[in-house]
């Protein structure tokens, strides 16, 4: 898999999010030939609008060659005073907003003056400057960030092209403390004195007003209210490429507009919502089939390693860690005895009891016994570290031994499978003929083993109740995941439908494909560790899902995709499709509500990739460049339509 | 009297004790300290400093009382088994003070533990102050055990027998003492009905036996 930025996902939700912006990431975009053709500076008035930056910002970049020599540019009102900052880079390629000193204007002007400064390539023409202003009317200060606006100019250049992209709460639910719309009737009074020439000394430009809530009745939310900021940076991208026609552009400039905007993508969204939930079924299904099987008494002890007389895994502690300082059995020659015919004695009972041998030594075998063979396992057990470690040997061997589907059918058991664990340990017995040394030292090795044994199996006990309620933990997590999935789905008609079979087709046969293979095999192990924390987890789920969508069919742009999923559509139904997709969207979308009739479109736009079939149709049509102008975009994983309105009257 | 947790303003340093003479020196050094108390008690049983204090103070109503009985014994518990001395600081950092053995009991190992004291006129209470850890405040007197040992050879044999007899101790715990025979890193704990009695213990022809202390009694006994 390749190599990916660290991320830290906490639930279900957060992993969708993380895998529609990767198959975003994803989309192939071509480098065009589009460049900005002015110096441009894009300044973000107050706190509100700040946080959208980045869909300005992505648009602009994806589109324009030099789009890293553009500026951007925060000011915040605080405690009266101005507070300025500029968008810059880091070595993680990653970008941040930097304190910058100076006043408004000076920051502006600092800016105008380094990409004046740049290499006559990069700028096409430097005798304008474009400044496009963003404004949430939902900001504290409106007025004040207002008066800003109508104040700041560029004295550095003769042409200075001023935008507005006022955002407009119209949320008829919303309570405001200061009211956007007597603040329209502060912008047409300035309007109207620029058309009338009253010189203020102000300098009005173009304002936008894009609002949330649209025509068709529709409000645009937290996740939809991005698609306004989108919509300014392609009003940017429009009034301000090398190839916009002058002609076209003008109609972007002076007094004030809105727009309607219809965007139709292709369904990244649905398609990774489907494709993950797909992913984590199927794995769940293909682990199960895997790793289950019904067990017997029997084979549970088999796979801990449990017999009548011994406990592998004890039996190795026990060898590794107590043994060693047992005393041997030739040690147990040199006891002490009441006599040399005591000695004879001894040699000569069948079989020695405690009892007989401490009559012999005068009661020291006991007590050799206790000091030197049971206090050592005592000792051993007092230790924390110890302990520790042995718990941590018991929870691999019981996570190797048995799948999370296995240990979820014995939940049911549990106080039953406890109780064959803690069975007795018998003794292995002495055979054959043995001298005393030996009787006595398989004697005091039981002994010290029985011990042993029973606080390790105390511990096995312990660790089998937690891994019982880890793997129903565990499964219940899994099944959240899916719901949480399932949950952000909006499911509404065909499209879902076809998303689905086609998909979910293709997520199944990877994870059928793909099982064969050692290192996809290790990551589904992995994921099925019981003992991984959710981020963990959601984690290793991640990295299977970049491994998925290596599979071409996620790198589609729309149309190849839109084929693919309607089954080789004809071209001519394709067209149909997307020209009626397109209208259907922008129809009602027009980002102000007027009570009267004050709005008045003066232009289309396409902005469509330049190698799309829809954007070659479109070309050959007779209203190309009479009804609607075209523009080359350098993204293919989507198509927009743009109708700018000029509003001729506020009220 | 009131005790304290340990000051550093209050250490017991360089404590040595001697035994000859029939008496038991002691001598330390000190930083702070008007008074100091040194206990000396039997390891038959363990050592409670709050209870034996608290007969002390039941003994001596009033602290300026017990200050004044400088130089001698200041009580004996009613047990028996713990004695408290008084000393009054004189050389400003030092003292050194005697303890008769006739104030121990024949056959019994004893620990003799210092601790520094503030006798505070205005209060008329006396605060005693802990130790940092024992081995800066207590010293002991083990018993000293003189084990018979002898060897008698196995005809056509690699073994030899060690007969061992060690006398009989009062107030003796079962493995205190062990026996450990050269070459062999097992050690024997030797048993009460082990005491006063000739041990028969086989061992390589060419090896001893030693007795020793086990590790938790080496304070009791000094073979």
């Amino acid at each position: 898999m390749e190599h990916q930025e660290q991320r830290i996902f906490h639930n279900g939700k957060e992993l969708l999010e993380g895998c529609i912006e990767q198959l975003n990431q994803n989309q192939s975009r071509e480098v065009g030939g589009n460049v900005a053709r002015f110096p441009t500076v894009i300044i973000f008035l107050g706190e509100q609008s700040k946080p959208y930056m980045e869909w300005i910002k992505r648009t602009l970049d994806d589109n324009w060659n030099n789009s890293r020599f553009l500026q951007y540019i925060s000011i915040v009102r605080e405690n009266h005073n101005w507070s300025c900052s500029v968008l810059t880079g880091t070595k993680q390629g990653e970008v941040e907003w930097k304190p910058a000193e100076g006043s408004p204007n000076d920051r502006i002007c600092k800016a105008v003056v380094e990409m004046l400064q740049l290499d006559e390539r990069v700028f096409r023409e430097k005798s304008s400057i474009k400044m496009e202003f963003v404004l949430d009317s939902t900001e504290q200060e409106l007025q004040t960030y207002w008066q800003l606006y109508l104040t700041i100019q560029n004295n550095l250049q003769a042409e200075n092209r001023k935008t507005l992209f006022f955002m407009l709460d119209q949320n008829p639910g919303r309570k405001r403390e200061y009211s956007a719309e007597n603040f329209l009737k502060d912008i047409w009074s300035e309007y109207r004195k620029q058309t009338e020439e009253i010189n203020t000394g102000n300098s009005f430009g173009t304002v936008y007003l894009l609002g949330n809530y649209l025509t068709s009745g529709s409000i645009l939310g937290k996740s939809k209210i991005w698609q306004n900021y989108r919509l300014a940076a392609d009003i940017i991208l429009l009034s301000g490429s090398r190839d916009s026609e002058g002609r076209y552009t003008s109609k972007l400039y002076n007094g004030i507009k809105t727009a309607a905007y219809a965007l139709v993508i292709k369904p990244t969204d649905e398609i990774a919502a489907v494709s993950l939930q797909t992913l984590l079924r199927e794995m769940y299904e293909q682990q199960r089939q895997e790793a289950f099987s019904e067990l017997s008494d029997q084979e549970i002890q088999k796979r801990l390693g449990i017999t009548d007389t011994q406990f592998d895994l004890a039996e190795q502690i026990f060898q590794e860690k107590i043994l060693p300082y047992l005393p041997l059995q030739e040690h147990l020659l040199y006891l002490p005895f009441r006599s040399e015919r005591e000695l004879q004695k001894l040699q000569k009972m069948e079989p020695i009891s405690a009892e007989a041998a401490d009559q012999c030594t005068m009661g020291a075998w006991t007590l050799l016994v206790q000091r030197k063979y049971l206090r050592l396992v005592e000792e051993f057990w007092e230790k924390e570290e110890e302990v520790s470690r042995v718990r941590e040997r018991i929870q691999d061997l019981l996570h190797q031994a048995f799948s999370i589907f296995e240990l979820e059918s014995l939940l049911p058991k549990r106080e039953y499978y406890r109780q064959l664990l803690q069975k007795e340990l018998c003794s292995e017995g002495i055979y054959g003929k043995a001298d005393f040394t030996e009787k006595l030292y398989k004697s005091a090795l039981y002994q010290s083993k029985q011990s042993f044994y029973k606080k390790i199996k105390q511990v096995l006990s312990e660790e089998w109740d937690r891994i019982l309620v880890q793997a129903k933990a565990y499964k219940e997590r899994y099944l959240y995941c899916e719901k949480e999935i399932q949950d952000e789905r909006i499911v509404t008609g065909d499209e879902n439908l076809s998303i689905e079979k086609l998909y979910a087709n293709e997520v199944r046969q990877y994870v059928e494909q793909y099982r064969m293979i050692e290192s996809f095999r290790k990551n589904l192990l992995h994921v099925f560790d019981i003992r991984l924390k959710e981020e963990e987890f959601l984690d290793a789920v991640w990295k299977i899902f970049l491994d998925l969508i290596n599979q071409e069919i996620f790198h589609y742009d729309f149309e190849k995709e839109l084929d693919f999923r309607m089954n080789n559509m004809a071209d001519n139904h394709k067209q149909i499709y997307v020209a009626t997709k397109l209208q259907k969207t922008l129809s009602g979308s027009i980002r102000f509500r007027s009570l009267t009739d004050s709005l008045r479109k003066i232009s289309c736009f396409y902005l469509i990739h330049g190698r799309a079939n829809y954007a070659k149709q479109l070309a050959k049509q007779e209203g190309n460049g009479r009804d609607f102008m075209l523009f080359y975009l350098n993204r293919s994983d989507c198509m927009e339509q743009i109708e700018i309105y000029e509003i001729t009257k506020l009220d | 009297m009131k005790i304290k947790e340990y000051s550093k303003e209050y250490p017991i340093i360089d404590y040595s004790l001697k035994v000859g003479n029939g008496e038991i020196t002691l001598k330390w050094n000190y930083k702070k300290g008007t008074h100091f108390l040194v206990f000396l008690y039997d390891l038959g049983k363990p050592f409670e400093l709050e209870k034996v204090v608290q007969e002390l103070d039941e003994n001596y109503e009033e602290d300026r009382f017990l200050i004044q009985k400088e130089g001698n014994r200041l009580y004996t518990t009613k047990d028996g088994r713990v004695k408290i001395f008084l000393y009054k600081e004189k050389e400003l950092i030092h003292l050194s003070c005697s303890i008769l053995s006739s104030e121990m009991k024949r056959g019994l190992p004893y620990g003799v533990r210092v601790l520094a004291g503030e006798y505070q006129k205005e209060e008329a209470v006396f605060y005693l102050y802990r130790e940092k850890d024992l081995e800066s405040s207590t010293r002991f007197v083990p018993i000293k055990i003189t084990p018979e040992i002898s060897y008698k050879s196995k005809l056509f044999s690699k073994e030899k027998w060690c007969i061992l007899r060690i006398p009989q101790i009062k107030d003796y715990i079962d493995g205190a003492l062990e026996y450990q025979i050269e070459g062999i890193r097992t050690t024997y704990p030797i048993p009460k009905s082990c005491l006063n009695r000739e041990l028969w213990i086989p061992i390589p022809k060419n090896s001893v036996l030693m007795i020793k202390a086990a590790e938790q009694y080496k304070n009791y006994y000094k073979v």
